[in-house]
């Protein structure tokens, strides 16, 4: 009877034990809600995969790229920046020429508006530049036209940025869908990784 | 922030410059030449040679969609002219002035299996080369050499077979060429040395037929200066034979030619779906030795 009192007593302890530990945790961890994050200059640099859509998928395959954002946060809600994007693509249009590839470049202007939840951020943007392709081996398939390599271009989509405990960093996960009206309405899907740095400490 | 500046216009400077690379041009059949020709079809091919060299070819061309010598062109070739003896002439599309290869593909369109070659000739702007029009004078000689391919290939029944004639096949293409028409030289000699890294040669009298009595030609003998390789002469134009060895089955060959430009304004941007006047569509005559051992 002795001993169950001893054991009783000893579970009580150790159970006290655990949940004042878990109320000093509390007090002690950095919460979400917490997590600081800059606004100011910021750029960002990431690795994508851009898929073209029917009809130019036929002709096109998916292709790395690389991404490049320079911008400044208006507002905690609001940012306007400049991208740089290249990707390069395997054309698979009926031989010859077989085995070739291209490369799209895409630069231009564009506004992102957002909302943040502690460290998480939802946001959507669209924007206008310009396109240009490294070779006219789409015009056999009428995707581009003689002497056509530039074209203006429109995109939009949204993304999620995950804010590092670090407040300058940031990662996120984006997905932007554009289009090449003079590139026979050349349509696509691009889908990148990035990392954020934002300058300064506002 | 000045840093921040200094790394923005580096990426922009290296974004730029990647963009602005010898970028290839892919060259089809368009307006500017309706004798051009992108697709053979052996229905439409005819036999060629004599004797034993008697061979079943059709033949197609596609130009080089090079512009007229404008006058930044014609100050380079006047500035090289002016390094080099009054022999050697500088003609106005030069060897390092554009890259080209040739891709191909052959279709079988019957049921049977058969075999195949494709080779490739070519003009510069002063000759053109024909093997089809050289007449060997032995009878025992071989048949007159194409510049490139002529290695016979299995075609499966209604099966595709696609190749390439690499920029290096396009550049000794060019040299054995000019080597031939310019330097006189034997055209076994030029086809079966490779001379795609010469950095000049030496032109020879023409060769000679054999005096009477005589089975030996006079030797050649050098004449005038070297050529160097800045003053190569670049192909103008591509002449593709498809040639089966079985003239019943139905093949086609279509053929492009990819094109790198190596200076600025020296080839069109439309190819040859550019305006004609804006071309120079060269058609030389096809060069024939005084002699053909």
């Amino acid at each position: 009877m002795g001993s169950r009192v001893q054991v009783t007593v000893a579970l009580g302890a150790i159970m006290g034990l655990a949940v004042g530990r878990a109320s000093a945790d509390d007090l002690i961890e950095n919460q979400p809600s917490d997590r600081a994050a800059s606004t100011g200059f910021f750029a960002e640099g990431g690795l994508s995969a851009v898929s073209f859509l029917p009809h130019v998928n036929h002709d096109a395959a998916t292709g790395p790229g690389l991404d490049i954002r320079i911008g400044r946060d208006l507002f905690s809600w609001l940012s306007l920046g400049i991208f740089a994007a290249a990707s390069m693509h395997q054309a698979t249009l009926p031989p010859p020429p077989e085995g070739q590839y291209f490369q799209l470049y895409r630069g231009g202007a564009d506004a992102r508006i957002g909302v943040r939840f502690n460290t998480i951020s939802l946001f959507a943007e669209g924007g206008v530049g310009a396109a240009l392709m490294s070779s006219n081996v789409l015009e056999s398939v009428m995707i581009t036209k003689p002497g056509e390599r530039f074209s203006i271009q429109f995109h939009g989509g949204a993304g999620i940025e995950y804010q590092l405990e670090n407040r300058h960093y940031g990662i996120g996960i984006a997905v932007d869908a554009f289009l090449v009206p003079q590139f026979a309405e050349m349509k696509a899907i691009d889908g990148r990784l990035y990392l954020r740095y934002t300058y300064g400490g506002g | 922030m000045k840093t921040m500046k200094v790394r923005s216009i580096a990426i922009i400077i290296v974004a730029v410059g990647a963009c602005s690379a010898n970028d290839p041009q892919y060259v089809d059949c368009g307006s500017a030449d309706a004798m051009d020709t992108c697709t053979l079809d052996s229905a439409n091919g005819s036999a060629v040679g004599t004797g034993d060299n008697v061979s079943f070819v059709v033949t197609g061309s596609l130009h080089v969609p090079v512009i007229p010598a404008n006058s930044s062109l014609q100050k380079t070739t006047a500035a090289l002219q002016a390094t080099l003896p009054a022999d050697v002439v500088v003609p106005t599309y030069r060897l390092d002035m554009y890259d080209l290869s040739v891709e191909w593909v052959v279709t079988n369109l019957d049921n049977k299996d058969t075999t195949a070659a494709v080779a490739l000739n070519a003009a510069n702007e002063d000759f053109a080369w024909d093997p089809g029009m050289i007449m060997p004078a032995g009878d025992e000689a071989p048949p007159p050499p194409n510049l490139q391919g002529d290695i016979p290939f299995d075609v499966p029944a209604n099966g595709t077979i696609s190749g390439e004639f690499t920029e290096d096949n396009l550049l000794e293409a060019a040299i054995d060429l000019d080597q031939i028409t310019r330097g006189n030289i034997n055209m076994y000699a030029a086809t079966l040395n490779v001379n795609k890294n010469d950095q000049s040669f030496q032109p020879e009298s023409a060769e000679q037929a054999p005096p009477p009595g005589s089975d030996d030609p006079p030797a050649q003998t050098p004449m005038g200066d070297p050529v160097p390789r800045s003053a190569f002469r670049q192909i103008v134009r591509v002449d593709l034979a498809l040639i089966p060895t079985d003239s019943s089955v139905h093949l086609t060959l279509t053929f492009d030619i990819r094109l790198r430009p190596q200076i600025a304004d020296v080839v069109d941007t439309m190819g040859m779906n550019a305006p004609a006047a804006q071309l120079m569509i060269i058609d030389p005559p096809d060069f024939v030795p005084a002699y053909t051992p």
